[in-house]
């Protein structure tokens, strides 16, 4: 037994210098089993087709990244790819499994459809260039609010009724599609649509811009998809409720033990995810498709998912990966365009890559699942000025954050071992 | 009427009863496969592209079964050891299934043509199809569906009756005990995940074959996720399995029939009955978790 609580606890902690030369071994390797995976998967298609030539090749990079016209299309899909792959990202660092990135971005984007018919309703929608900001944040406000409100729903389902993230949210992406197609046929559809069930196009002053830099348009979502990473990327490391996260992911008993909710963490963190996939349904619908109809969504959640989970832990890793299936996308898009390659071979490269790094290079550092039996907080021992919050009160607000934090992590470490046994044990009847 | 809609209930309940069944098995060694899908989505392909080929049912079916054995050795492999996130690894079978599939049809159709498959008829059973009422309903239906009870009985004889059954049981709960008491859990996991699989591409088989007798691409339309919400309303009881899928299939029917037959047709929220099973799924599974807490909370 000894030997099976030993392998439990978390390795020590290498040298800087090492850390540093093992993560850049560990991203060259990952890198190439992303390449080998595409060229695994494309290369058995080109063979069927018959057509295996530098001339495919040159299609993929040209509508990919190298055209200025196929840079700028693959930036437009990086955006709600990457929107969705960072709430599935920051909710996978809580433990959790939100498979249901869909169904927020299409309610975020249903949302923003209602929203910009709100907004131009009344009438004539001003062409004052403040006044469309104004509305472009209210609009950014609503999207973010309905896919907080379809995560939140997963949250409490998760959190006080124990009940599976991954099925719920399957479960409510295809409810949530339904109730779009409906509101796009009926509600919201487009009287002037030419027979297709789909909104009234975004007013161009609502419409979000792009910026030509070297002869390559950039959109604006892209810029605005980028810096969100970063903030939620920076969120988790630096900030206090991102320790809190991290603590209840490597330990849910310790954190519940040192005071945490560990139910309103997961129903907020959750809530939170279904924001961030909300903006990315805003972000896609003012910048690139404007109309919001059954075909709105190629999966867009679904990419986000896989980019997220070839990410692992890594903030760093998460934009390169949803790039990376940007990438794949338009160029396989192109390959069936142009060569005749069928463009499902973009989803055999996301599955064997998927398979490959998340099945081999996350051995070790694997993330755990969040135990379906959530912990209840429990009053701390000790000092009696301790009310259940995480840091004792005292005078220095900054510095205890820190020190308490600290604590926690030293704790879940600690116990690590034991609680795994224990929750083992605390299932069996 | 009713008759019609219990059969179409039965008939959609098959495929997610079989998959569920699998999944049952496999969620007791402590293992989840969101990966059924596409399993599921392989065997659909490999038995319609089997059928086409003019080869028979049974051959068929067979094939799908070994489709689904091939992704679920993929999962055990990759999951036995319990070092690699089974999430990841579903979704990774998810998309190489997708792919793959949709790839394949697109290959197959332009070599052979698009054509439509004998679907698999309704076997009578001798004595009991002549029962009043219950006859026409439960005993002259397709030989999947019966299988699947058969199925379903001979599991809770293998989970409840025999020492196997319960080291399968004992591994979702305590894998070193297991090891310890001389059993070897991670074969028991890879073997149930192969079993789960092959359960699953049988339930897919049944998807192309039972029903609709053609392929499209991404046919199983979340069925796979829906026997993933059935297995834990069911609360992993095989015996319990078909009936869940049974109710499940009934609110389906229910929505389709009204979907055909009701006045308006054309009103968009039309558009929202297919949601309608999905959401009674979630209600069923919510209260379900509501009341297994309540038993299992510390009094």
């Amino acid at each position: 037994m000894a030997s099976v609580i030993e392998t439990r606890l978390p390795p020590a902690e290498p040298k800087t210098s090492r850390a540093v030369s093992y993560a850049l071994l560990r991203g060259s390797a990952i890198l190439a089993a992303i390449g080998a995976a595409s060229l695994l998967a494309f290369l058995p298609a080109a063979a069927l087709v018959g057509k295996i030539s530098f001339s495919v090749v040159r299609t993929f990079v040209i509508h990919s990244v190298a055209g200025s016209a196929g840079l700028t299309e693959t930036l437009h899909l990086f955006v709600p790819i990457a929107f969705a792959g960072s709430s599935v990202w920051l909710c996978r660092r809580a433990g959790l499994y939100n498979l249901g990135a869909e169904g927020q971005l299409m309610a975020g984007a249903l949302a923003t459809a209602a929203a910009v018919d709100f907004v131009r309703s009344p009438g004539g929608f001003e062409q004052s260039s403040a006044l469309s900001f104004l509305a472009i944040l209210g609009i950014g406000l609503a999207a973010a609010a309905a896919g907080a409100l379809v995560g939140l729903l997963v949250g409490l389902a998760r959190a006080y009724l124990s009940m599976h993230e991954a099925v719920v949210t399957i479960l409510l992406n295809l409810i949530v599609l339904a109730v779009v197609r409906g509101a796009t046929a009926g509600p919201l559809r487009d009287p002037a649509g030419l027979g297709y069930p789909w909104t009234r196009p975004v007013p161009s002053t609502l419409k979000l811009p792009s910026i030509g830099v070297l002869g390559v348009e950039i959109p604006l979502a892209f810029l605005l998809a980028v810096s969100v990473l970063l903030v939620v990327a920076l969120h988790l490391s630096r900030s206090r409720a991102g320790l809190v996260i991290r603590a209840v992911a490597d330990n849910p008993q310790a954190a519940a033990f040192h005071g945490i909710d560990v139910r309103r963490v997961v129903a907020s963190t959750l809530a939170v995810g279904g924001a961030l996939a909300g903006l990315g349904g805003a972000a896609e619908l003012l910048g690139h498709q404007f109309r919001l109809g059954p075909f709105f969504s190629p999966g867009f959640g679904f990419h986000g998912l896989v980019a997220a989970m070839i990410a692992g832990k890594s903030g760093a890793a998460l934009p390169a990966a949803a790039f990376w299936i940007a990438v794949l996308l338009n160029g396989s898009a192109a390959l069936e365009r142009l060569e005749g390659i069928p463009a499902s071979v973009s989803a055999v490269a996301q599955g064997i890559a998927l398979i490959a790094i998340g099945g081999i290079f996350y051995r070790k550092q694997a993330l755990q699942a969040l135990p379906l039996r959530i912990p209840r907080p429990t009053r701390r021992p000790g000092p009696p000025s301790s009310s259940g919050s995480l840091v004792p009160e005292a005078a220095d607000p900054g510095d205890t954050a820190s020190k308490g934090g600290r604590e926690v992590l030293s704790a879940a470490a600690e116990d690590r071992g034991h609680s795994a046994k224990s929750s083992v044990t605390e299932d069996v009847p | 009427l009713m008759e019609a809609l219990l059969g179409s209930a039965i008939r959609i309940s098959t495929p997610i009863s079989f998959a569920a069944l699998g999944e049952s098995v496999l969620e007791r060694t402590g293992r989840v496969n969101v990966g059924i899908e596409g399993t599921m989505l392989s065997g659909a392909f490999v038995a319609y592209v089997a059928a086409a080929s003019g080869h028979g049912h049974l051959f068929a079916m067979l094939a799908a079964a070994a489709a689904g054995a091939t992704f679920g050795c993929i999962f055990g492999v990759l999951v036995s050891s319990g070092r690699v996130d089974q999430i990841v690894a579903g979704i990774g079978i998810n998309l190489l299934a997708a792919g793959l599939t949709s790839g394949g049809i697109r290959w197959f159709e332009a070599s052979r043509g698009y054509r439509a498959v004998d679907t698999i008829g309704t076997v009578e059973i001798p004595w009991l199809s002549r029962l009043p009422w219950v006859g026409p309903v439960l005993f002259s239906r397709s030989p999947v569906w019966y299988s699947s009870i058969l199925v379903a009985i001979c599991l809770w004889w293998f989970l409840a009756k025999t020492r196997a059954g319960l080291v399968l049981t004992a591994t979702g709960f305590a894998e070193d005990g297991v090891a310890l008491s001389g059993s070897r859990p991670r074969r028991v996991i890879f073997l149930t995940s192969v079993f789960s699989g092959t359960l699953a591409g049988i339930g897919g088989g049944d998807i192309s074959l039972g029903s609709a007798g053609i392929f499209v691409e991404g046919g199983t339309a979340g069925r796979g996720f829906l026997a993933l919400a059935i297995t834990l309303v069911a609360a992993r009881k095989p015996l319990a399995v078909p009936l869940a899928a049974g109710a499940y299939g009934l609110a389906e029917a229910y929505a389709l029939q009204t979907m055909t037959t009701s006045a308006s047709q054309l009103a968009w929220y039309r558009e929202l009955l297919p949601a309608l099973p999905f959401a009674i799924t979630l209600i069923v599974y919510a209260i379900a978790s509501v009341s297994s807490a309540r038993r299992s909370a510390p009094s």
